[in-house]
């Protein structure tokens, strides 16, 4: 475990560093990820008002919500840049040499790239949640405590996105397309995190406490922070089941590995 | 598998198993490309089909909202249950036009180089690239837009009872300029590699735009006043508002006027900046 992290940090760093060379393209995503987070948000947000509110949710509190899911979203996009573009490893055969490597080939994966150009989405979720949550007067009295709640909140939808996003790489090693599946597992939960789950019937809201959970990585925390019904303590449940999900994930990681066909390209 | 005319060089157009066309008349050039680019992806029917569940699961997620939020009630010219029809539609609609190949893999031709010999080529690139883009379009009309269409109306979502026969001919007039509109900001998007070097920046501001000014999730006329006016005269409502409000009588003549205007202003600029960007092209080595 240990070496395992030792492994990653050298190797993002050295990638981070590699990165940071090309700062005129750091400064362009970040731009251009401006510009789709607003059109996002500002497509939620028009949808709320416009409907005077979803089932008792404002409208600054669906944008804390979004911030929430921008900003663990954002975690994956950033440090498992790699394994959102799993494709090619599988169909060019790229993968067969990480299979020579002395370490977790998971970590050799993910070590190869620290994608910068996605922070926008962390830096951008993180400013939406301290817009929506000075309006909201959630850092009045106990701007501590919020904040660590949101922290939290951000740390646990990490853990679900990195399970998310490990688990449809994983697939690939069945399927070989990645991409294809990735609007199923990944995107279009992560629309339907950004507004209140309790809109969607039972199928759809079972799916996002079970198969896909991601109801733990932003719902659940934003009903802690807002005072909408669970206390604090649901916070920790909302750490075990990301850690659980990403520990079943890499589970699935392994299995597939065990099952992996080179392309032979 | 693999039929060619023998009097044509085989490397016309790089799609699998194709047959090029007998005679030189252009207009049959074209079509080929398109058939050719329409086949191609016939190889990846299956993978498509999981990405259709995804959009699938898009379609639910907005249906279950406006359900939620709207219910029994009217919002501008909609009525709970058409808000719910024009996201099944618009879901639909979005394949034909907004997810196209990102730059119709002019990037590619580009960055190797190749593009100089795509030029280069006795019928003019940017028809032959827009054709290209049609077939594309159409391909995501059958396995796409096809499917989706199937799965909503088997949850009864799809507005059928909204489409009469008179109006199929200016839903598919709609649908044709939605089209050009998306294959034509995907070949401006391609060609913006000629100065970027990757298309991945301009892509990403398309798609941005798009999710807000094309009206595919929150209809035009439920905007704010002053932006409604704005959003009909852009080019963005005609990739999904025109065709979706269309079909279920919600159109304005306003729409129809920018987006005619703004398939030949899109054009007219996708022509002129192939001229720059050709006084750009530089080849290197052999």
């Amino acid at each position: 475990m240990l070496d395992g992290w030792r492994l990653y940090s050298a190797m993002a760093r050295m990638t981070l560093m590699a990165r940071t060379s090309y700062r005129a393209n750091f400064w362009l995503s970040l731009f251009f990820n401006l510009i789709m987070v607003t059109g996002e948000l500002a497509v939620t947000l028009l949808i709320v008002h416009r409907v005077h509110g979803i089932l008792g949710w404002t409208t600054y509190q669906v944008m804390l919500l979004y911030g929430l899911t921008a900003a663990s979203g954002g975690v994956f996009r950033v440090f498992l840049s790699e394994l959102h573009d799993f494709d090619r490893y599988l169909v060019n055969g790229e993968f067969d040499a990480i299979l020579t490597r002395p370490a977790h080939t998971w970590i050799t994966v993910v070590s190869r790239s620290v994608d910068l150009d996605q922070m926008g989405w962390v830096i951008e979720g993180v400013a939406i949640m301290a817009v929506a949550g000075s309006i909201l007067g959630l850092f009045r009295h106990h701007a501590l405590i919020a904040g660590a709640e949101l922290a939290m909140g951000v740390l646990a939808g990490s853990l679900v996105w990195m399970a998310l996003v490990t688990a449809v790489a994983a697939l690939g090693f069945f399927t070989t397309r990645v991409d294809e599946m990735q609007p199923m597992v990944l995107y279009g939960p992560q629309t339907a995190a950004t507004f209140p789950l309790s809109a969607y019937p039972t199928t759809l809201r079972t799916l996002f406490y079970t198969v896909l959970p991601v109801a733990f990585g932003s719902y659940v925390p934003a009903l802690v922070v807002l005072h909408k019904g669970p206390g604090p303590g649901a916070l920790m449940l909302c750490l075990g089941a990301g850690l659980l999900a990403l520990a079943l994930a890499l589970w699935f990681w392994q299995y597939g590995v065990r099952h992996y066909t080179s392309t032979g390209t | 598998m693999f039929r060619t005319h023998r009097r044509r060089p085989s490397i016309w157009y790089n799609s699998g198993s194709v047959t090029l066309p007998r005679g030189g008349r252009t207009t049959g050039v074209f079509f080929f490309v398109a058939r050719a680019s329409f086949r191609k992806n016939l190889a990846y029917v299956g993978a498509h089909m999981a990405n259709n569940a995804g959009s699938f699961l898009f379609g639910l997620i907005y249906i279950a909202l406006w359900h939620a939020a709207a219910r029994g009630r009217t919002l501008g010219p909609f009525h709970a249950h058409e808000l719910v029809n024009y996201i099944a539609l618009s879901q639909a609609v979005l394949w034909v036009s907004v997810f196209l190949p990102s730059g119709l893999d002019m990037a590619q031709q580009i960055r190797t180089g190749s593009v100089a010999m795509e030029m280069a080529r006795p019928v003019p690139y940017v028809p032959r690239m827009l054709a290209a883009g049609v077939g594309e379009a159409f391909y995501n009309l059958v396995f796409r837009s096809g499917p989706l269409v199937v799965a909503f109306t088997l949850l009864g979502v799809f507005p059928w009872a909204a489409f009469a026969m008179g109006k199929g001919l200016m839903v598919a007039v709609a649908l044709v300029m939605a089209v050009l509109t998306g294959v034509l900001f995907q070949y401006l998007i391609g060609l913006s590699a000629f100065w970027t070097v990757e298309t991945r920046w301009a892509r990403r501001l398309f798609l941005g735009l798009s999710v807000f000014m094309s009206g595919q999730l929150l209809p035009i006329p439920l905007m704010p006043h002053g932006l409604e006016q704005v959003l009909t005269w852009s080019p963005f409502q005609t990739l999904v508002s025109l065709p979706v409000s269309t079909w279920l009588g919600a159109e304005r003549p306003s729409a129809w006027v920018a987006g005619a205007l703004w398939v030949l202003l899109l054009y007219l600029g996708a022509y002129g900046l192939t001229r720059r960007a050709q006084r750009r092209l530089e080849v290197q080595g052999g």
